[in-house]
């Protein structure tokens, strides 16, 4: 199932303008892959370049999409995520204007609520970033 | 790049602290999120860069987040002003460990490590 720009509303809780996913190609309990055209209006963007708080954001943003679709097939609305740790965050990169990125979000495990995902996020087969991130929902 | 989240009220260069204001009106905690504005984590990131921008007198890439935690929650309708601490030191020509935190007096809400090239 893919879920294009406001689509991905049901699976993230970021609205505009501080949403960093316009694409999930695909979604499942094990895995997530998303895509980010970057644009010249993308608040991250500086002459011409997405600078790292937007890597990093489109990571954090990426993981809210696998960690929301718990919450989608129940029919729920998503659930606030915050990230709680960022480890060994690579960026080899910084992507420019029109290209897209595209992010394999793999689940390691959860312990207490607290889900631990590994992201590789690439830009024309090209490493842009990699990274692992501790994140945490918040229950209503 | 959006910067208006937040505006740096006092700087003291020789010890790397300064006072940050944030601003509750910015766009940025409209979308994130909806009727309950959090500070995202990599605005709280770029707030810590500024001011290690500012004290080194140059602007700084991140290459690579060693490892950064947050503790509590930050949101503008609680956190108006907040402390920031950076130290930089310089490891190779160019080449920077960045040790940064984000917080109120004692307390802490998030810690930074980072490695910094020149830009």
């Amino acid at each position: 199932m893919i879920f294009r720009n406001e689509e991905i509303y049901d699976l993230i809780p970021q609205r505009p303008p501080i949403v960093m996913v316009d694409v999930v190609w695909s979604v499942s309990e094990s895995e997530a892959e998303t895509g980010l055209t970057v644009t010249e209006d993308n608040i991250f963007v500086k002459e011409g370049t997405l600078r790292e708080p937007g890597i990093v954001e489109h990571i954090a943003q990426s993981a809210a999409v696998f960690a929301g679709y718990g919450s989608f097939v129940r029919h729920e609305h998503p659930k606030l995520g915050f990230i709680g740790e960022i480890k060994d965050c690579v960026i080899h990169k910084l992507p420019t204007v029109g290209q897209e990125l595209r992010t394999h979000i793999i689940f390691v495990t959860e312990v207490g609520g607290i889900r631990l995902i590994n992201a590789e996020v690439r830009g024309n087969e090209e490493l842009i970033a990699q990274c692992t991130m501790k994140i945490f929902l918040k229950d209503d | 790049m959006i910067s208006d989240y937040y505006s740096i009220e006092q700087l003291d260069k020789l010890s790397g602290v300064a006072r940050v204001r944030l601003n509750r009106d910015s766009a940025v905690y409209k979308g994130h999120f909806p009727d309950n504005p959090v500070s995202p984590g990599v605005c709280n990131i770029e707030m810590i860069r500024e001011v290690a921008e500012t004290v080194h007198g140059g602007r700084l890439r991140i290459r690579r987040i060693k490892q950064c935690r947050f503790t509590t929650l930050i949101t503008p309708l609680i956190h108006r002003e907040l402390e920031v601490r950076v130290m930089l030191q310089e490891q190779e020509q160019g080449h920077y460990r960045l040790t940064g935190t984000l917080g109120e007096g004692e307390a802490v809400y998030m810690s930074l490590k980072a490695d910094m090239t020149d830009e």
